[in-house]
């Protein structure tokens, strides 16, 4: 039994796995006239597409019994951080309460939840939008805070991150472009914005791709271990090995 | 005069960061509060984007998606603001959609402070059609490929896709003029690229906000067109669309107005970094002066 519990999410795992790579390969057809292949291959891109979103309704709700049970927990506990589980939970049941019984917005399955007037525009209007948008400008005060101390230049290698920091920093506001407007056409690029520009397009996109490509085989080689199911899994109901 | 500047690099060096927050802040507000501005030019990376619907066949519909939530709104909603002014200029639908939860919020939006406000004659489902958020992330472009009405039988406001006249003579992405991704992280505009751009025929074009700049820099200008990086990007289409329409001009420019503060804050952050290293110089100094 527990060997049929490894082998059957495996096998899932290898056919729907190969039957995407290779639809990723395949031109999709254009009418019914296509080869077979072809037209399987198309058809399981597409209804897998809207399985995996399925899926992912139902890891919304996962998420939210998730929140719920840990907050209770915390609040059973009585630990010193059970008031903000509380507002969270409050906070959480409250906003599901209003978006699903689609408070003051046009009723029935196809009524905006987001509709003016709802009340879920006016939580996210006058709630989230001012608390997100407090949250992300206080980054404003900190990145000043560490550039202050961090980019010091200490060594060749400190110097270098110091001058694209400084230039990126002019590069970046139009008041930049003005403190090198007097640099000659013929050496246009030596204006800061131009050197700005340079470092994101040259420097910049080389270590990029270094990256993104490193990132990418490392995802190919884990992939082809799972496909090939040696590589420890805990879908599988065990341990894999 | 050792000791004097072993004092100074101290000091520096020990600085409480509540100085700086305070100067900060300080500058930001004097910015903000005398409404300095700085009028910029489109550079060779968001032209492009511009030109892009400038040269669009007339009545090509223009697919839009706010790939954002109000955090990084400040940033991404300029540049939302100015497509839409620009397509709506131009006479190209505008279709909206957004992989991200909060995105039918960030559509409204757009809808109330630029459609309705600066087109009142627009028509709903003619000149623009809101599609919303659905969940699905990259699988979700992945199957708009072929059909729109896979996933969104209706629109935000419930009418069928058939009867929308601005999706005339659509039927999956690859018949959009151009899709633009305003991207505040994942799932975003690396989507677009990986499961519409590079597949499709389709013109794509992004706006990010400025930490996610570097990370899509390496697809321009292969696999996007270009690219709106931050406020100043914005703020760079806003200058090449007030170039281009004069009456756009007499518009809101969200993002023109927030690059003077946004200048301040750079310059002061400079000044800042420049003062640390002066700290660091003059005590280098007092080592090597000291017997």
């Amino acid at each position: 039994m527990s060997g049929l519990k490894q082998r059957v999410p495996q096998i899932i795992l290898t056919v729907v796995a190969l039957l995407l790579i290779a639809s990723a390969f395949v031109v999709r057809p254009e009418g019914s006239n296509a080869p077979f292949v072809q037209r399987l291959l198309a058809f399981a891109d597409q209804e897998f597409a809207t399985w995996f979103s399925i899926l992912a309704v139902f890891a919304f709700l996962l998420g939210g019994l998730n929140l719920i049970a840990t907050h209770l927990a915390k609040i059973r506990d009585c630990g010193p951080d059970r008031f903000y589980s509380l507002v969270t939970l409050v906070s959480f049941l409250g906003v599901l309460v209003i978006g699903t019984a689609k408070l003051g917005g046009p009723p029935g399955l196809q009524g905006d939840v987001t509709a003016p007037g709802s009340w879920l525009t006016a939580v996210f209007d006058a709630v989230l939008s001012p608390l997100h948008a407090t949250l992300y400008s206080l980054l404003a005060f900190y990145i000043a805070s560490a550039s202050y101390r961090a980019f010091r230049a200490r060594s060749l290698e400190s110097s270098l991150l110091l001058a694209s920091a400084l230039i990126i920093l002019l590069g970046r506001i139009p008041a930049g472009r003005y403190l090198t407007a007097w640099i000659p056409e013929q050496l246009a690029f030596l204006r800061v914005e131009e050197l700005s520009l340079w470092i994101l397009r040259v420097p910049n996109t080389a270590g990029q791709r270094a990256l993104m490509i490193g990132i990418a085989l490392g995802v190919i080689a884990l992939a082809v271990r799972m496909i090939a199911g040696v590589e420890k899994d805990p879908r599988s109901g065990g341990d894999g090995s | 005069m050792n000791d004097r500047c072993d004092r100074i690099a101290t000091w520096l060096e020990t600085l409480d960061r509540r100085w700086i927050f305070l100067v900060l802040a300080t500058v930001v507000v004097v910015a903000l509060l005398s409404g300095v501005t700085m009028p910029d030019r489109a550079t060779s990376v968001v032209q492009p984007i511009y030109d892009c619907i400038e040269n669009l066949p007339q009545g090509a519909p223009i697919l839009l998606s706010l790939d954002y939530s109000p955090s990084s709104a400040p940033e991404l909603e300029p540049m939302a603001d100015a497509l839409t002014q620009h397509a709506l200029l131009t006479g190209h639908p505008i279709c909206y959609m957004s992989l991200y939860p909060t995105g039918n919020n960030m559509i409204s939006r757009v809808e109330e402070r630029i459609i309705a406000r600066e087109f009142p004659q627009a028509v709903p489902a003619r000149d623009w059609v809101s599609l919303g958020f659905q969940v699905g992330g990259e699988m979700l472009v992945n199957s708009l490929r072929d059909s729109l009405t896979a996933r969104y039988p209706t629109d935000m406001t419930g009418r069928p896709l058939r009867d929308v006249p601005a999706l005339r003579g659509v039927r999956g992405l690859g018949d959009f003029g151009l899709i633009v991704s305003l991207s505040a992280g994942q799932p975003g505009l690396k989507e677009w690229i990986l499961y519409a751009g590079d597949v499709l025929d389709v013109p794509l074009a992004g706006g990010c906000t400025g930490v996610g700049a570097p990370q899509f820099f390496p697809y321009y200008p292969l696999q996007i067109l270009g690219l709106m990086s931050a406020l100043k990007g914005a703020a760079e289409y806003e200058a090449a669309l007030a170039r281009g329409h004069p009456e756009f001009t007499a518009a809101n420019q969200p993002a023109t107005r927030g690059m003077g503060p946004q200048s301040a804050a750079h310059l002061v952050i400079v000044a800042f970094i420049l003062l640390g290293n002066a700290g660091l110089l003059l005590r280098f100094l007092a080592r090597r002066r000291s017997p």
